[in-house]
Formats: structure tokens, C-alpha cells, sequence
């Protein structure tokens, strides 16, 4: 098989001009043909002044369409172009590896069939929550689920550390063909998370700024609110802890025993004269 | 309409332009000698109106990750029905 072609899927990063890497743009500029998936029309529309052919993946998702096979179909069109000895580009909205699909499987099928293929990161809406809401995932934690996925599985929450849901908007659709999901089901979200928090526990409901004249959504709420409140498909809904750090009193004893013990076998530091 | 996309792509790169404060933008955006329709979709920061103008889709999809593997069990609609027809079938016969 010819193996000519090549693949990278980049990342555009959230806003408009900000966030793209001068070595994203490069493989964009670059490209034979270049596969947009993105977040906003006017996003999608400046790609489209980068490259004389950009081929936007929109059309591949309509409702009542089950969301697998677009994403079967956007890995398809970039393989297909890349079996044709072409340089392809996928250009993905923020990180092309962050709650991603199709870059990480084409990346996968290319490399099986011995084609060069690689990701570049991209910014993502994950990094633009924590610089708008001024979070640092490392002073308490901070875990992230597919609001759907964590509703479907049992998952061991942590309420000392942040609780971050994405695609919240669509939480319990498990058709994967709804553009949206209504307050019944976030009803049955809220009566999973009250297991864990207060129904008044201040959440935010964030969405990132795509265009540089817009602002992020940073909206607090109390959780039992969340029924009732607007969400869109770039809804995400962020979790302050609800509890305070537990010291592990057990492993804080075995750690200063060790400590003990190596200190106590260290050779004897030389006595200066 | 290129210009507001590269007026876009500057504000975005340029810290400067960025930080603007709302008499610079003012003045910036008259400057661009864009038509006042556009002028006035950036003066008021309209992004539906800017879209509108620059003939971007009227719908975009951003969801990238389902939420499980199609292996996973993704519940199709007719296996809805199924269910709903085999529930009716038992109702039935109790």
C-alpha cells in the first residue's frame, strides 16, 4: 500500500486568533486537505481563510442520527483522503485528544496501516475553566466525567475535590441522537449528585469564550437549580468540594516511621574541625 | 467580510487590542470602514448578527466523545420500542 500520505490532528484551541499554536497553523496552512470540526461558525469560517480546502465535519451530524456513525464517518473521510497519498489535516475545536473521539481512533487506524500520524495539543475548554474561574486541579483534585457516562456508571465520588461534568446539556441521552435533553433528566442527574452533595450547593455552569468580543458563561447556581436552567451543548457544570481535605492518619504514620528508619541509617555527616 | 475575520483573528493574537477599552474598541471597529450593519454587530459584540453576516452555519455541533463505546450499550430507538411493545406483551398476559 502506498504510504505516502500523512496525518495530524491539531488543536484550534477555544478563541478565535488566541489559542492556536504557531505549529497547529503551520500543519493547517500546510495540509493537501484539511477536516474542521468545530465550535463556532465564524471559528469554522476563519479556518476557512487558512487553507483553500477545508472540509467542514458539520454535515456529518443531524438529529436522530446516532452519533457513533458520525464519528465512524469523520475517521473514514480522513482515512480515505490519507490512502490517497494526501497530507491531511484534522483541525479540532480546543485539544483534539480532550473528550475527543475520532483523533485518537484515526490516529490509531493510520499508524495500523504504517501511515505517519500524530496529534498536536490544542488549548481546551478545560484550561479555559480554570483560567476563568481561577481553579488549579492541584490544590484539592479535580475529577472530570462525560455527564451521560457518569450518570450510566457507578463512579466513587470524591466531594474534597473538584467535580467537573461535561456535555451536560445532553446528560442522559443514551440514544446518542439528541441535541439536547431536557429537565426530567436533569432532575434524575440532581438526585444523583444530592446523594453526594446539599441540593444548595453553589455549582457553576461555565462555557468558554469562542470569539475574543464574547465573554465565557460563568453562571453560580445552587445544584437543585440546575433543573430549571438553561444549557446549551457547550454547557459544563463544575463542582466546588462540599468537604475538606481528610487527612490518610494511617499513611502519614507509616511515611514518618520510614523517614525514621532512613534517617536513622544514614552514615554520620563529617564533623568539620 | 474577510477584515472582520481578520479583525477577529487580531483582537484574539493582540493583547493590546484585546484589553481595548470601550472607547479604543469604539474608535478601532469605525476605523475597520466596514458597513454599518457590521459596525454594528461588533460595536454591540453580536455574535449571532456577526454570523449572520458572515454566512456561518445557523447550527453547530460540538460534541466530539460519546458517552460509552457503541459496544458500550447504545440503546437504539426501535430497541426502545421493543421494550415498550415486550413490557405491553407481559402487562397483557398477567
Amino acid at each position: 500500500m502506498n504510504t505516502s500520505g500523512s496525518l495530524v490532528c491539531v488543536g484550534t484551541g477555544m478563541m478565535l486568533g488566541a489559542h492556536i499554536s504557531p505549529r497547529s497553523r503551520s500543519y493547517i496552512e500546510h495540509a493537501d486537505v484539511v477536516f474542521a470540526a468545530v465550535s463556532d461558525p465564524v471559528v469554522e469560517l476563519w479556518l476557512q481563510e487558512m487553507h483553500r480546502d477545508v472540509r467542514s465535519l458539520q454535515p456529518l451530524y443531524s438529529e436522530g442520527k446516532s452519533r457513533h456513525d458520525t464519528y465512524r464517518e469523520m475517521v473514514d473521510l480522513m482515512l480515505s483522503e490519507l490512502r490517497g497519498g494526501k497530507k491531511v489535516c484534522g483541525a479540532f475545536y480546543g485539544h483534539p485528544g480532550v473528550f475527543a473521539y475520532a483523533p485518537h481512533r484515526v490516529i490509531e487506524l493510520a499508524r495500523a496501516e504504517g501511515f505517519v500520524a500524530h496529534m498536536e495539543p490544542g488549548i481546551s475548554a478545560e484550561d479555559c475553566l480554570y483560567a476563568d474561574l481561577g481553579i488549579d486541579p492541584g490544590r484539592v483534585g479535580c475529577q472530570h466525567y462525560e455527564a451521560s457516562q457518569f450518570m450510566f456508571y457507578r463512579r466513587q465520588i470524591d466531594t474534597s475535590a473538584y467535580l467537573v461534568l461535561w456535555q451536560v446539556g445532553i446528560a442522559g441521552d443514551r440514544s446518542f441522537r439528541r441535541y439536547a435533553t431536557g429537565s426530567a433528566y436533569r432532575q434524575l442527574l440532581v438526585e444523583l449528585l444530592t446523594e453526594y452533595y446539599p441540593p444548595h450547593h453553589e455549582v457553576i455552569i461555565y462555557e468558554a469564550a469562542t470569539l475574543p468580543i464574547s465573554k465565557p458563561r460563568m453562571q453560580k447556581l445552587a445544584l437543585s437549580a440546575l433543573i430549571d436552567t438553561e444549557l446549551f451543548l457547550q454547557s459544563t457544570m463544575v463542582l466546588p468540594p462540599c468537604q475538606p481535605l481528610a487527612r490518610n492518619d494511617a499513611m502519614l504514620l507509616r511515611i514518618e516511621e520510614l523517614d525514621r528508619v532512613l534517617n536513622s541509617n544514614l552514615p554520620a555527616t563529617p564533623q568539620h574541625q | 467580510m474577510s477584515n472582520i475575520i481578520q479583525f477577529l483573528e487580531s483582537m484574539g493574537k493582540d493583547a493590546a487590542l484585546a484589553n481595548m477599552s470601550p472607547e479604543e474598541f469604539t474608535t478601532t471597529v469605525k476605523a475597520l470602514g466596514v458597513d454599518d450593519v457590521a459596525e454594528h454587530a461588533l460595536l454591540n459584540r453580536d455574535h449571532d448578527a456577526l454570523n449572520d453576516l458572515l454566512g456561518g452555519r445557523m447550527k453547530m455541533m460540538m460534541m466530539l466523545v460519546p458517552a460509552e463505546d457503541d459496544d458500550q450499550g447504545e440503546k437504539k430507538p426501535d430497541e426502545d420500542e421493543d421494550e415498550d411493545k415486550e413490557q405491553k406483551d407481559s402487562s397483557q398476559a398477567n
